[in-house]
């Protein structure tokens, strides 16, 4: 079965990110229609299509509009969350380096739906090539008059900056992203109050994702039908699946929401490599709970992926194979978000270390059997205690690994040292 | 007005209020570390998770607002055992060092962890903690990393409440801590308050370190006697040591909100100095001096001073300072009254209100207000004028309290003022410390620091406060109020039946209509407003 491309389409198509290609492959319509429209009906139309945030929550877009008081006396932005930082996730990337322009028009209909005259795309810091990219196709809209003042004609005025991150995994959180573009540490704030009231600046603002805005052009042209008809009801339209780890076939596959993780992994990702098995897999970037093989049947998609406990996040799927150390595997994942806890929250800062201090033990065969449940109970107090997500972030796929491999924790303590041999153990290492 | 329920109890309270704070009115105490009234809320320890129904999460009381209907549990399961966790994963990097911390016994975290914690530690030993070294943020506050909980206070406060920014914090997670920001000092006048804010042994004021244990302390509530603000404070002794070994700020949020300034807190050790002090008092005969008793250098006195009085063509001079309460102001001036004395003045500060950081006045005493509102001719002036005559001879006896009169003459007019001061019949002078002009004083009446006796300051503003007696003066010396009192009692018995200050203040009361409702019974713990302009 081939993709179902519809914000692919720039997929082998040489010079993609040029103004260009993208007006060639149908770029661009969709903005004198939106400019046309009243606002209302834009986020009407969003709503009925159905789209949700491609950004890791799943949160309907047009209701997220809709929270914006647009004759607010402050100004409104809005910012496009480009800090892709998730471990196993690599879609945003591609998007900005091939196809800016799809995004940038995403973001000047999400500007003129909420009455926003500037926005910031925050790129991650460790894009450099990609900001670069954005850069050059922010000239190139300039010259094309869809930014700047009057965009064709409309008296719509949009001013659209690309920011650079600086290094942090948090800054991919809303909050975080905008203290970070105020100049700031990039500290996720207590909520209330949401962005929507008071985000940038103290001002009304909109954040959304790479994804979620390349999709915006699509439905305005082809309409709300189109899209709901893609996909499952509650979850409609396409998705950009990543596929990585041990397996034969990485890369990214634009399908259907819904569509079995047992099919992506085979059909699309050629099965594991070596004639080896799949172990685990993680379906929606690092933060999401394992799911074992048994678990290969499920749609992956927001809703059916939260009813097992997991979630699909960004759909960044990563696949472990039997040769894996699930231990290790756990150990590296409380290393990562130990690393990049921002240090607010106690739950986070010291749960995150704990966790990676004791998995470290477990894992270098000094572990003690009360680690376990030691374990499981540190993740659950992390769990929904602090101001951002991240410190679930790192609690879910370890309380996931620990009760679905707990045999493998236990065996670790038994022999006093780690069963798996090292080199197998591909990325994880 | 919402009304709410908090743990099965309904209250109704005013609209913006947070949980913690609407809790504390129905006395339930939610432990909470970040959350500070005076400072932004960042519900960043996590400690005060309390259980909101309708709502799936624990929620932080300090972010939480009261509203119509609400219905909070801060004592159900899940909420204890929220905190509980808190509590475990605070103390996993924290040095379980309490009997060396400076912090042990008046710490929240101490605190917080025996009525909230689990009472124990899952963690491995001490040995797996993260270590980092101690650093100074400035030459009055040492910094463990160790110790910090990252609750951000210290930085809230740089930023917020002086804006002065100097504190930040440097590295991300676990890396995490708090520095002075680079190309700044931590000098502002209110630095020392980080380490009251600090709730845990993280910064530790440097004078005292590893020197004092908070629980022999005795605490008393006064006035600091340092500027004409009068802000309110908490003095710690230890009794063992009988010295003063800390200031701390009391919350009023009339005078001083919740903080003093470093002056306040620090510069006030001088009259602990025993090198400094005047212990006994001092008759000079003849050439020397000599130590002697009350009995003697106040009959002494008192006898001279009469003797002056009825001398034809007297001049007697009475001068004080706002230094003094209102109790030893009106005694004082009493005093010279009953004497005859047309020569009676106070020194006073220029009364401004333009206030470092709304605290430190440039009026450095705490009482100009008590001395205009009790009838003293006001204003430097009248001292110069006094000074003046003295310096042309026509004063032949003096009287000083509290005042050192060669800092009011010009350098090149000392000398002359020595030898009108060597020439006078009779010079009585009482101060705390010696000072040039107690060395020409034919008797010498060692008095109290403001920390060493009771009485009142007017402040400012208008507002009359207690000073409370913290410590005990050096040797034999006396609260001014009591030398006065027994001065006046062997020139006139009737006139100076006081019992103590609070009778002297029933006086000022009778007398001065703007203290008219002033009894030392409703001055109370934060003072009161004396009728009348500020």
């Amino acid at each position: 079965m081939p993709e179902l491309r519809i914000i692919r389409s720039y997929a082998g198509v040489q010079d993609s990110h040029k103004i260009e290609s993208y007006i060639q492959r149908g770029g661009y319509q969709a903005l004198p229609k939106a400019l046309g429209m009243d606002p209302d009906d834009i986020i009407d139309l969003i709503k009925r299509a159905g789209l949700r945030g491609r950004g890791g929550a799943g949160f309907p877009t047009g209701v997220k509009w809709g929270f914006i008081q647009r004759d607010s006396k402050k100004p409104i932005y809005l910012c496009c969350n480009a800090d892709e930082s998730e471990p196993g996730s690599f879609k945003d990337r591609e998007i900005i380096e091939q196809d800016p322009h799809q995004m940038l028009e995403g973001i000047i209909i999400g500007c003129y739906t909420i009455n926003s005259h500037k926005s910031y795309i925050y790129i991650r810091g460790e894009m450099p090539y990609g900001a670069g990219v954005l850069e050059r196709a922010l000239e190139e809209a300039y010259e094309n008059g869809y930014l700047g003042k009057n965009i064709l004609n409309s008296g719509f005025d949009l001013d659209v900056v690309v920011f650079r991150g600086a290094g942090a995994y948090i800054c991919g959180e809303e909050t975080g992203l905008l203290e970070s573009i105020e100049g700031k540490n990039g500290e996720p704030r207590p909520k209330p109050p949401f962005p929507a009231q008071s985000g940038l600046f103290g001002c009304p603002t909109i954040v959304n994702n790479v994804e979620t805005l390349a999709f915006v052009p699509h439905i305005i042209n082809r309409g709300a039908e189109w899209f709901s008809e893609i996909g499952t009801p509650k979850n409609t339209g396409t998705k950009i699946y990543g596929l990585c780890g041990q397996i034969n076939n990485p890369g990214l596959y634009e399908l259907p929401l819904g569509i079995p993780l047992r099919e992506l992994i085979d059909e699309y990702g050629g099965g594991v490599p070596g004639g080896r098995k799949v172990k685990a897999v993680s379906p929606g970037g690092s933060s999401a709970p394992l799911l074992t093989a048994d678990e290969l049947d499920l749609k992956m998609d927001f809703d059916t992926l939260s009813e097992v406990g997991s979630m699909l996040g960004t759909a960044g799927v990563t696949v472990i194979d039997d040769s894996t150390c699930m231990v290790r595997v756990a150990q590296n994942l409380a290393h990562f978000y130990r690393d990049e806890s921002c240090g607010q929250c106690v739950q986070c800062r010291e749960g995150t270390w704990w966790l990676e201090k004791m998995l470290t033990m477990i894992e270098e065969g000094r572990g003690r059997m009360e680690y376990i449940d030691t374990l499981l109970d540190a993740c659950s107090q992390m769990r929904g205690t602090t101001i951002c997500a991240l410190a679930d972030g790192c609690a879910m796929p370890v309380e996931s690994i620990v009760k679905k491999f707990r045999h493998e924790f236990e065996e670790h303590i038994k022999l006093g040292k780690c069963p798996f041999e090292r080199e197998h153990m591909g990325e994880w290492s | 007005m919402p009304k709410l329920t908090i743990d099965g109890k309904e209250l109704e309270v005013e609209d913006g209020l947070n949980l913690i704070e609407a809790a504390s009115r129905i006395g339930v105490d939610i432990p909470h570390f970040c959350y500070h009234p005076a400072l932004s809320v960042v519900a960043q320890c996590r400690q005060c998770l309390v259980e909101v129904e309708g709502v799936p999460k624990v929620m932080p009381a300090c972010n939480t607002y009261v509203r119509e209907g609400l219905i909070v549990k801060t004592d159900s399961e899940r909420a204890v055992e929220a905190r509980k966790a808190t509590v475990e994963f605070t103390l996993i990097n924290h040095p379980l060092d309490c009997p060396i911390c400076d912090k042990g016994g008046e710490c929240p975290l101490q605190k917080t962890t025996v009525s909230h914690g689990p009472g124990y530690s899952r963690f491995e030993g001490p040995e797996e903690k993260k270590v980092r070294q101690k650093y100074y943020l400035s030459d009055k506050i040492i910094y463990d990393p160790n110790r910090c909980i990252m609750c951000t206070r210290c930085v809230r406060f740089t930023e917020e409440v002086t804006q002065t920014g100097e504190l930040g914090y440097e590295g991300r997670g676990f890396r995490k801590k708090i520095v002075v920001f680079p190309g700044k000092n931590l000098d502002n006048e209110l630095s020392g308050n980080v380490t009251d804010l600090c709730p845990v042994g993280a910064l530790l004021n440097k004078d005292t370190l590893h020197e004092e244990r908070v629980w022999y302390w005795k605490f008393t509530d006064t006035v600091c006697s340092l500027c004409s603000n009068g802000c309110n404070i908490t003095v710690g002794v230890d009794p063992r040591k009988g010295k003063v070994a800390r200031v701390r700020p009391r919350t009023n949020v009339d005078v001083n909100d919740y903080w003093i300034c470093d002056r306040g807190r620090y510069e006030w050790t001088d009259i602990q100095d025993a090198d400094k002090r005047l212990k006994d008092p001092i008759i000079r005969k003849g050439e020397g001096y000599e130590i002697t008793d009350w009995e003697e250098a106040v009959s002494f006195s008192a006898t001279r001073l009469l003797e002056e009085s009825r001398k034809p063509l007297q001049s007697i001079a009475f001068i004080t300072s706002a230094a003094l309460t209102n109790e030893e102001l009106y005694l004082f001036k009493k005093l010279g009254q009953t004497l005859g004395s047309s020569n009676i003045a106070s020194s006073i500060g220029l009364i401004n209100d333009k206030k470092t950081f709304g605290l430190l006045s440039s009026d450095p005493y705490p009482n100009s207000t008590g001395v205009k509102d009790l009838g003293y001719p006001y204003g430097s002036n009248m001292v110069f004028e006094v000074i003046e005559s003295i310096m042309e001879g026509k004063v032949k006896s003096l009287y000083t309290a509290g005042i050192d009169i060669f800092d009011f003459v010009k350098k090149e007019d000392k000398p002359r003022l020595s030898e009108a001061l060597s020439n006078l019949s009779l010079f009585v002078a009482q101060d705390v410390m010696l000072t040039e002009t107690l060395r020409l004083a034919h008797v010498i009446l060692p008095g109290a620091s403001a920390y060493e006796k009771d009485g009142t300051f007017t402040n400012d503003r208008g507002r009359v406060q207690r000073v409370r007696k913290a410590i005990t003066p050096p040797g034999t010396a006396k609260a001014d109020w009591e030398i006065l009192l027994q001065i006046g009692k062997e020139i006139n018995e009737t006139l100076f039946s006081y019992k103590d200050p609070g009778d002297v203040m029933n006086a000022i009361a009778n007398e001065h209509p703007a203290y008219g409702d002033i009894s030392y019974d409703n001055i109370g713990m934060l003072g009161v407003q004396r009728s009348g302009p500020a």
